[in-house]
């Protein structure tokens, strides 16, 4: 893989920890509330499996560690 | 009306199947991994519909029956997160290693790698040890979900029998063809009912926000995590999903893939099914508390079906069955073709039981091994404790536990055979441990065991790796340079 590769790939692994560190919603873990018709807490992982779609797309267009035409390591 | 519609559903997973027989070439490789054809939109639904059980609809509803939105970050936000990432990381590696050597199976894989025979006789026992109770809670599943859908018409036996004889039928005539196009049918099915059933039932029940205000007053505990669920427990839960990672059925059909771009698709669009499937289930299951309140122990796993009874009987009722045979096959029919694959492969083949495995003998031996083990499966289900669920629970833990051996053959190239044998051992003693002590969790905290598993399993992996000598052939799977 070549090096600015590399790079972008360290750093959606940094952001990959990143999101597993805000899926722990601590800050409104009591909070009875709702938000979009949903308790808060449920909207909340909803929303998060949504931004998972958006993060994943950017890391096999961004990161993906093979080369498109051959398949092999880019 | 229920029976009929389980019927003709049973026969069009069946005709699919069978048709899929068509394009069926007669070799090894045709029959275990598809001839790594498969395009990304049936690698997705076979790869989501073999991970996710009967478990996503009923044991889901009745765990938020028990707990409330909490079970959805539990156990859908980090299966969203960390199945993708090890699809990314690993299924692709294991991908494109298994295409340039040719592997069919993760022992064929594991033996080459550390030069290691009887590893991977030792990985052979222990991996089909883990799969087989997971088989067995399958085809129990079935045999008890077909007797309360059809309030005892059907009995138990009768529902495990006829779910193993149409796996068997096109498991065995197609191979791996054909389970990838059934379990695209039985995926788009379970995810288009478990919706429909949410809508009609929430419907009946005044609506959504009528549903919420009523736990409100009635159960608020589960409209918040509360107690119910710590933070502790929602992070090293995030654990469990990594055991996606040494499944040997997902491990198939990481192996069909058309190509390495081919898991593009299923990377991204991984979490959006994950919510599609669980945010009904945990709906429902709550809707469940007000509808059915008091509901103890494993009765409320049952509650999904008892709502379906109350509210949509008929043709509703026969299609939500249909939509929990469709989750529970889609897994049995990978995992029975991944136990067949790995006995043609590596004991089979791999030591010429009755001489040289040509293409052809392949195939029939694994019909042959396909035959042996639902009928062993079914009658082990006949007289098999029901406690045998929670050996089916902690299946998971071990799997888990096997992950590093995975990584680091595949990135690590100092590792070593005997690495590799000191994590399947402390995997098997920390394992055997913590089943004995009967929790998940850790006595007076709310760490999962799994997590523990893991972390020992890794050091023994690093530490014994560092102190033996790593096999001659690393530059077969590390090219210099």
């Amino acid at each position: 893989m070549s090096t600015p590769a590399r790079q972008r790939g360290l750093l959606f692994v940094i952001a990959l920890v990143a999101l597993f560190i805000v899926r722990v919603d601590v800050w409104q873990w009591d909070d009875p509330g709702r938000l979009l018709g949903l308790p808060i807490g449920l909207t909340y992982h909803v929303a998060f499996c949504f931004l998972l779609i958006a993060f994943f797309y950017a890391m096999v267009r961004w990161a993906w560690p093979y080369d498109d035409k051959t398949g092999g390591d880019a | 009306m229920i029976i009929a519609m389980l019927m003709g559903y049973l026969l069009v997973v069946l005709g699919i199947g069978m048709w899929s027989h068509r394009k069926l070439a007669n070799t090894g490789e045709d029959f275990f991994v598809a001839g790594r054809t498969i395009g990304p939109f049936v690698l997705l639904m076979s790869l989501f519909g073999t991970h996710m059980t009967a478990f996503a609809l009923l044991g889901a509803s009745g765990e938020a029956y028990r707990k409330g939105i909490g079970v959805f970050g539990l156990m859908a936000s980090s299966s969203a997160l960390v199945v993708p990432a090890l699809f990314f990381f690993v299924g692709t590696r294991v991908w494109q290693v298994g295409k340039t050597h040719g592997y069919l199976t993760q022992i064929q894989f594991f033996r080459d790698r550390w030069q290691a025979d009887h590893l991977g006789l030792l990985l052979f026992v222990v991996l089909v040890g883990l799969l087989v109770p997971y088989l067995l809670i399958g085809v129990m599943g079935a045999g008890l979900t077909f007797e309360q859908i059809t309030g005892g018409q059907i009995p138990y036996w009768v529902g495990s029998l006829t779910v193993s004889v149409v796996i068997l039928l096109y498991v065995s005539s197609s191979g791996m063809r054909g389970t990838a196009m059934v379990n695209t049918f039985q995926t788009l099915v379970f995810m288009a009912l478990g919706g429909l059933a949410t809508f009609v039932i929430l419907n009946k029940l005044g609506g959504l926000t009528a549903v919420l205000d009523q736990l409100d007053q009635n159960a608020p505990n589960l409209t918040v995590r509360g107690e119910g669920i710590s933070p502790t427990l929602l992070i090293t839960y995030s654990c469990i999903p990594l055991s996606a990672g040494m499944f040997p059925h997902l491990f198939n059909h990481w192996l069909t893939a058309r190509g390495v771009n081919t898991f593009k698709g299923p990377i991204i669009f991984y979490p959006l099914c994950i919510a599609l499937v669980w945010v009904p289930s945990v709906l429902l299951g709550m809707a469940g508390a007000v509808d059915f309140p008091g509901l103890q122990g494993p009765a409320a796993n049952g509650v999904l079906i008892m709502m379906v009874e109350k509210h949509a009987p008929g043709v509703l009722g026969g299609l939500l069955a249909a939509g929990v045979f469709a989750a529970i096959m889609s897994s049995l029919d990978s995992q029975t073709l991944s136990i067949g694959n790995m006995f043609t492969q590596d004991i089979v083949r791999h030591y010429r039981i009755g001489g040289e495995v040509d293409e052809s003998r392949q195939v029939w031996w694994g019909r042959l091994f396909i035959v042996m083990i639902l009928t062993l499966t079914f009658l082990l289900s006949l007289v098999a404790p029901r406690s045998i669920f929670k050996l089916g629970i902690w299946s998971f833990t071990g799997f888990a536990g096997l992950l590093p051996i995975l990584i680091a053959a595949l990135f690590w190239k100092r590792s070593t055979a005997m690495g590799a044998y000191a994590s399947v051992f402390t995997t098997a003693v920390a394992w055997l441990y913590f089943f004995n002590a009967g929790s998940k969790t850790i006595a007076g905290t709310d760490i999962m065991a799994v997590t523990v598993v893991i972390l020992l399993s890794s050091v023994a992996m690093v530490v014994v790796s560092l102190f033996t000598r790593p096999p001659s052939n690393i530059d077969k799977f590390f090219p210099p340079g």
